[in-house]
């Protein structure tokens, strides 16, 4: 059949068929069309509603960072004066009670700061705008470091503190060692507020290592109150303790571990936490550190081998101890043996001795249970058999008369556990009488630095205040200016070692006075180290001081610690002449030897240590000291006449203190003894004192004068 | 150009002419024809089949495309009376052209190139409509305009003393309204 066969009205009502459904399709198109437009639009609005609502978001952000930066920048101004404040007042004249209320302000003040600290980082790291540094660092030393900052905490608990760094593991790091510490420091430091009794040991191993990297694994284990298996994950969580319980016990915010549970996440690693309730916890985190292709200053020094027929004996009651001990001895190619009681030790000693075989070095813990250290110390020297032995005494710096024992034993060296490898190794080589440290300054050395010719630029007076007096206090010649206008005309007029650079100061800002200083200085050549003291505690506060020319970074309040770490750091590499002068008194130009039996009248070594090595420095203390004397003589003999026992106490009180200061501790007795008087109001008894102390004073003047002029050379 | 052009096109062609006048403009001008609403195509088929109108007439371009203007109104009111039934007057209805009728047009047409006029308002039995577009299809636009005042029952005079064709800016429709029945 084909369709010309068809008629024309069968077409025709195909045709109209056909266009009826195309219209009708056409038209159900154009409401889906339509349909689709309105479900599109509305989309976009919502789009635009949600993009708005995130940028408000995200603005707010902004605001809240912002304001909590200078929420801490306001809050650190006056904690900085609160505590530099009760610092310098600490120093002064007060009684027991005053002296304990103070230190309790201190001790608070800190605690605020770090919580402050906290705060600021968490909210750093919760914005991502926390950065890591990377720089070289020896991982012993600076671990080292931060358990000795816990020590003091850990010991007044009773608690044993140890750290044991596996012989395996590099030691230079490439990695942010100041947030490492910060890790060690709040997981250590949760450890010991949980416990009440045992121990708290960090032991650090390297589970894999490339040429490049090495994946460190660190644990922390406590003997304390455990956390219940429910709560292991969640305690990483913000503001999480174990129970609301716990909180209301140890107190806390709990942000510790949220931080340290990013910051090991920022560091690639994993952290974690395992525990038996009752038994104690450990925690657990990895940190991948790229190997450090030069030494860092702080390293230790090479592996050190001792001598094969070196015999040491180690006497720790704690387990953990004696195997760290034992292994560091080991390692250094020493025999070590170890026993736990004074009794196995003495009898170690003794069949040692008789099987010719004499041991010649003993490490040992201080306190003990039953027969301590002080025991040990005693029988030995009591022995003449076994009076070749050199003892290395490990305290816990709790008892302040331990050190004074020490002394009085003989005892080579005394250290403050946790004992770090470096300090070990340079006691040991004292004892043996081994050169086994490297020609190298070693920190502690560094701080003793010579006086410096010091600009401060501040324009707080209180501020002002607390700067002068720390630096005072340390022997530098200190002038101030009070905006960066005077600091550019002070640096204009004056040489100057070394600038303390305020940041923000009316008339000119410490950036823009460091801009002035450092372009002038294109054309002298000079250079002056300047150093940033400044509130803000952002990082890119201190990218903006080292971009305007400045060459360190302090963080107000200022700390004594800090300000002169960061101040010898720089002395040492920015003024080569500086670093490069050897203290007079390390010029081995020994001739008399000074006096150090027991009463003796003063104790050179101390004095030279107050003055910090620095024997020019010495000299004007003792200058000092002999005007101080004469006057406050005067109004010692005034107050005794005028009944005055106050004004008798705190004359008597401040000639002690720098009596003590530079080692004359027998004439100091004297003058403790009015200073006793005066408290007392027994002025009765206050002339025979008094003579007592001119009695002891007369000789030491006469030694004092010699030394100025030139007839003690102290070595 | 939107393929509902060429319908409403065919739709008048074919009820004027006959289907057969259709099929003989597609094949004077070569074009294949099969045009759907939603599509869009040269606008150089629309002015060919304009031309072969115009041709078989004796008339203008404009001419034709007036008349298809004109054709076209009655034909859109009944596909979408809700446009016209709200208003009694031309005047009122093509000042809703700009905000209501060419934004729908916009929804259903994606694409499509509506012209937007320039209402001068000040007069109210007038109105002057600035129309600028590339197409250049003022023809049209008079056509519409002459369409709905059928539909409103109404008559409408239209001067041009503007057209972009004679080289202006914009081509100027003044349209003066009166009820039909006034006379």
């Amino acid at each position: 059949m084909t369709s010309a066969m068809e008629p024309h009205a069968a077409w025709q009502k195909r045709y109209e068929r056909e266009r009826k459904a195309r219209l009708e399709a056409e038209a159900i198109a154009e409401k889906s069309t339509r349909e689709l437009y309105e479900l599109i639009q509305n989309l976009k609005k919502a789009a635009a509603e949600l993009r708005q609502a995130k940028e408000a978001a995200q603005a707010a952000s902004v605001a809240k960072g912002n304001f909590l930066a200078n929420m801490s920048h306001e809050i650190r101004t006056p904690m900085n004066a609160i505590i530099g404040m009760t610092e310098l007042v600490l120093d002064t004249e007060l009684t027991d009670t005053q002296h304990e209320y103070l230190a309790m302000v201190r001790e608070a003040g800190n605690s605020l700061l770090s919580l402050l600290n906290d705060t600021l980082d968490f909210s750093k790291i919760e914005a991502g705008k926390l950065e890591l540094d990377s720089d070289v660092f020896g991982l012993r030393e600076r671990l080292g470091d931060a358990m000795k900052s816990m020590a003091f905490r850990a010991h007044g608990k009773g608690l044993e503190l140890a750290y044991h760094v596996h012989s395996e593991v590099p030691d230079a790091l490439l990695g942010d060692a100041s947030r490492l510490r910060q890790i060690v420091v709040n997981l250590v430091g949760n450890a010991i507020k949980f416990t009440t009794q045992g121990e708290v040991v960090l032991d650090v191993a390297c589970t894999s290592q490339t040429d490049a990297t090495a994946d460190i694994h660190f644990t922390v284990t406590d003997t304390g109150i455990g956390i219940p298996a429910n709560k292991l994950e969640s305690i990483f969580d913000s503001f999480e303790q174990a129970d609301m319980s716990t909180t209301r016990q140890f107190g806390g915010t709990g942000l510790g571990l949220a931080i340290s549970s990013r910051l090991v996440e920022l560091m690639g690693g994993r952290i974690w936490a395992e525990s038996e309730p009752g038994r104690g916890s450990g925690f657990h985190f990895t940190v991948k550190f790229s190997l450090a292709a030069e030494r860092p200053s702080e390293a230790q020094p090479p592996q050190t081998v001792f001598p094969h027929d070196v015999r040491a004996l180690i006497v720790d009651d704690n387990a953990t101890n004696r195997l760290i001990l034992n292994e560091m001895l080991s390692n250094w190619g020493m025999q070590a043996t170890s026993v736990a009681t004074v009794a196995e030790g003495l009898a170690a000693l003794r069949a040692a001795y008789d099987a010719r075989q004499p041991i010649h070095l003993v490490i040992t813990d201080c306190h003990m249970p039953g027969e301590d250290g002080f025991d040990l110390a005693e029988k030995i020297n009591r022995n003449s058999q076994l009076a070749d032995i050199q003892l290395i005494m490990l305290t816990s710096g709790s008892e302040p008369d331990d050190i004074r024992r020490c002394e009085q034993l003989g005892v080579v060296a005394h250290l403050l556990k946790p004992v770090k490898q470096s300090e070990l190794l340079d006691a040991i080589g004292l004892a043996l009488g081994l050169q086994v440290t490297e020609a190298e300054m070693p920190l502690e050395e560094a701080r003793k630095l010579g006086a410096l010719r010091i600009l401060l630029a501040e324009d707080s007076i209180v501020n002002q205040k607390l700067a002068l007096g720390l630096l005072q206090k340390h022997g530098h010649d200190v002038t101030v200016a009070n905006n960066g206008k005077q600091a550019v005309a002070a640096i204009d007029g004056e040489c100057f070692d070394l600038v303390l650079m305020d940041i923000q100061m009316p008339e000119m800002d410490g950036l823009e006075a460091t801009a002035v200083v450092r372009a002038k200085e294109m054309k002298s050549g000079r250079h002056v180290p300047i150093i940033a003291l400044t509130a803000h505690a952002m990082a890119e506060d201190r990218e903006r001081c080292l971009k305007a020319g400045m060459d360190g970074y302090v963080s107000k309040p200022i700390r004594a610690r800090e300000l002169f770490d960061t101040i010898a750091a720089l002395i040492a590499t920015e003024v080569p002449a500086q670093s490069g002068k050897t203290p007079p008194a390390m010029q081995g130009q020994a001739t008399t030897e000074p006096a150090t039996s027991a009463d003796a009248l003063i104790h050179w070594t101390v004095a030279l240590q107050t003055a910090q090595g620095n024997q020019d420095f010495l000299k004007e203390l003792v200058q000092l000291l002999l005007e101080e004397s004469a006057r406050l003589f005067v109004e010692i003999h005034a107050a005794i006449k005028e009944q005055d026992a106050k004004t008798l106490q705190r004359a008597a009180h401040t000639l002690k203190s720098s009596l003590k200061a530079l080692g004359a501790s027998s004439v100091a007795q004297a003058a403790e003894r009015l200073e006793t008087i005066g408290r007392e109001n027994r002025l009765s008894d206050a002339n025979a004192a008094a003579s007592l102390l001119h009695q002891r004073f007369d000789p030491l003047k006469i030694e004092l004068l010699a030394f100025l002029a030139g007839e003690t050379t102290i070595a | 150009m939107k393929g509902v052009v060429f319908n409403l096109l065919e739709e008048i062609v074919t009820l004027h002419y006959g289907l057969s006048a259709w099929d003989e403009l597609l094949e004077k001008t070569q074009l294949e024809g099969a045009y759907t609403s939603l599509g869009s195509y040269p606008d150089t088929d629309f002015w060919k089949l304009v031309a072969a109108a115009a041709a078989a007439k004796g008339k203008s371009d404009d001419e034709i495309v007036r008349w298809f203007g004109r054709g076209a109104l009655p034909l859109l009111a009944k596909r979408y009376p809700h446009f016209l039934t709200p208003h009694t007057h031309t005047r009122a209805f093509l000042l809703t052209l700009n905000d209501i009728i060419h934004p729908e047009v916009r929804k259903i047409y994606p694409g499509a190139d509506v012209p937007v006029f320039d209402f001068d308002i000040s007069t109210p039995d007038s109105l002057a409509i600035g129309y600028k577009s590339a197409r250049k299809l003022c023809a049209f636009a008079e056509g519409m305009i002459e369409g709905a005042a059928v539909h409103y029952g109404e008559r409408v005079e239209i001067t041009q003393p503007q057209c972009m064709k004679h080289g202006d800016e914009q081509c100027l429709l003044i349209c003066s309204f009166q009820s039909a029945t006034q006379r």
